[in-house]
């Protein structure tokens, strides 16, 4: 009996496994690591991709796990589009089990994002200054896609990647990028006109999130209150943090939505200042389904809680 | 897709393997969160030689983990043959917590890089790759022979009736702890600890409820095992699941069956439960 159930589950899986094929007319099978790549892939591919994006918006990305069909799909993809730099540790393992006939870093099938764009080294001032060896991204803050001027560069990558593959719809890119440049542009006009009266503000971050996004708008991140991702703050650092924020006059704290809730509170009881939760991925909030829609959302709240935190 | 799920397969049968039979003796004892424990102090052993400055791939990290891990081991022998006045599960659960709290302290400390030590830790069983396979295959071939070798003592020591004797006692559990550490340290990386822990766990219950003798409880520990891994495999590939949660909520699912049929005498109870 158990061979015979083995046999059918085998069968089963095997009927499942065959799938949809992709042919030639069909939309260009895409992988990307991020639902922000995701969505700056289709806005550029429109109709003409189909994408998937291996990590859920949020997952920690020392957590992602792969389930079997992304790896499939992970395999047949013509593009892999990733962050690049170490934002995903999990990817090197997937595509090894994946093997020759996925793509490979660096080759051809692979469009590593951050090329093309200007890096910020993470300096941001530490909680702990007597710390030896803070906490430091190895190759840079990784979190490049919150600023939205960088969707320029991205963009461009990706629509001379897709050119490469499918000739035919260069035309059709070109346009698809274009019209979202257009309306990037438009949506920067506002978000810099909502932030202006802001300028020069200081903010406190509870992750190294955030540099990218603060640049672009004028703003400083004063301090992190999590430098090390799942180290709570010595009682000492978090006194400390509190009284610098007090005395620096800091009144906003930006929490991402799985920053620690309990952390958030008490950071914000203790020094007088309103926590507002920043969404860093398309898809991590309802209001923010796609690329522009994420700053949309971001920008009013830092906009309403820095006017009401004065 | 069938392809891509061979090599995980592969790697749960050696899994249940190794696993059902050292799972026999993990009930008998009565040590049952002994593998979570040893699976933190591997973990705090990479972290310190993160601290150390090597790259957690290293072989070096690897020895770090495996002699915390065997250092814990010892201290488990040696508390079973002082027979403190406090259960073994006792001192097994203070081990994991505290050495959960180290590596907290000690990742503060550590340059960056270091919450890669999750994903060190947890394995995932479906990015195995074939290097892994035969290592793991290398590997508790090695400690099935050595248990073999030894059997009668070992399995005097867990399972009771004949007594070993003396000194020798914390000699022959050092063996097993030790050989123990060294299973649960390789397999957690594979395929992570909640993975490992239903591997020892379960198919062992099972083989407990429905045989009698060593060898029947094995055999049938050893089937249930590649059965469930077997379910597992086809749920998370038709449904699209992660597979190591997959197999984990195939082994809880299908032993409540089990239960329900014994419960209801759907299924026909073993004579020794009669």
């Amino acid at each position: 009996m158990l061979s015979r159930a083995c046999a059918a589950a085998l069968a089963l899986s095997f009927v499942l496994a065959a799938g949809p094929a992709h042919g030639a007319g069909g939309p260009l099978p895409i992988v990307t690591t991020t639902t922000d790549l995701k969505a700056l892939v289709e806005a550029v591919g429109g109709d003409r991709v189909a994408v998937e994006s291996l990590a859920p918006p949020l997952v920690d990305p020392h957590a992602v796990e792969v389930k079997p069909g992304q790896l499939a799909r992970l395999r047949d993809a013509t593009l892999l589009v990733r962050v690049g730099l170490d934002h995903e540790p999990w990817l090197r393992r997937a595509l090894a089990t994946v093997g020759d006939g996925g793509p490979a870093l660096g080759g051809p099938r692979d469009l590593d994002a951050s090329r093309g764009v200007e890096l910020i080294q993470t300096e941001t001032p530490r909680l702990r200054e007597d710390r030896a060896t803070p906490h430091l991204h190895g190759f840079g803050n990784p979190h490049y896609w919150l600023d939205p001027e960088n969707a320029r560069p991205i963009t461009a990558a990706i629509q001379a990647a897709l050119t490469r593959l499918s000739s035919a719809d260069r035309e059709r890119f070109e346009d698809n990028r274009r019209r979202f440049l257009e309306r990037l542009a438009a949506g920067l006009a506002r978000w810099q006109a909502a932030l202006a009266p802001r300028r020069g503000a200081r903010l406190v971050a509870m992750h190294d999130t955030w540099p990218y996004f603060a640049a672009r708008f004028g703003l400083t991140i004063a301090a992190t209150v999590e430098p090390t991702p799942g180290v709570p703050p010595s009682p000492a650092a978090l006194g400390a943090l509190v009284e610098q924020m007090r005395a620096a006059g800091v009144r906003v704290l930006v929490a991402e939505p799985y920053a620690s809730a309990a952390l958030v509170r008490q950071v914000a009881d203790k020094s007088g200042g309103r926590a507002v939760t920043l969404v860093p991925s398309v898809g991590g909030d309802a209001g923010a389904g796609d690329y522009l829609a994420m700053f949309d959302l971001n920008v009013r709240r830092l906009a309403d809680a820095l006017a009401a935190a004065r | 897709m069938l392809d891509l799920l061979a090599l995980p397969f592969l790697a749960c049968l050696i899994l249940t393997g190794i696993h059902a039979y050292l799972g026999l003796h993990v009930l008998a004892r009565g040590v049952i969160f002994v593998d979570l424990a040893l699976a933190q102090v591997a973990a705090l052993g990479l972290t310190l030689a993160l601290l150390a400055g090597h790259p957690l791939q290293s072989d070096a990290a690897w020895w770090y983990a495996l002699t915390f891990a065997v250092g814990a081991a010892l201290l488990f022998a040696v508390t079973r043959v002082r027979r403190a006045p406090i259960p073994q599960e006792a001192i097994i659960g203070i081990v994991y917590a505290v050495s959960a709290a180290l590596s907290v302290l000690v990742v503060d400390r550590a340059p960056q890089g270091a919450e890669h030590i999750k994903q060190l830790l947890v394995g995932s069983i479906l990015t195995v790759t074939g290097a892994d396979v035969a290592a793991l295959a290398l590997l508790y071939t090695l400690v099935g022979a050595v248990h073999w070798l030894f059997r009668r003592p070992l399995l005097a020591l867990s399972f009771g009736g004949r007594d070993v004797g003396g000194p020798r006692v914390l000699a022959w559990d050092a063996l097993f702890y030790g050989s123990f550490a060294l299973v649960v340290t390789s397999s957690v990386r594979v395929a992570g600890v909640l993975l490992v822990f239903s591997y020892l766990i379960v198919p062992a219950l099972a083989g407990v409820t429905l045989g009698g003798s060593v060898l029947a409880r094995l055999l049938i520990g050893w089937s249930f095992g590649a059965l469930v891994s077997v379910l597992g495999m086809v749920a998370s590939a038709a449904l699209d699941l992660p597979t190591g949660a997959t197999i984990v909520c195939a082994f809880g699912v299908i032993l409540l069956v089990f239960g329900l049929g014994f419960r209801y005498g759907l299924v026909a109870r073993p004579k020794a439960l009669r």
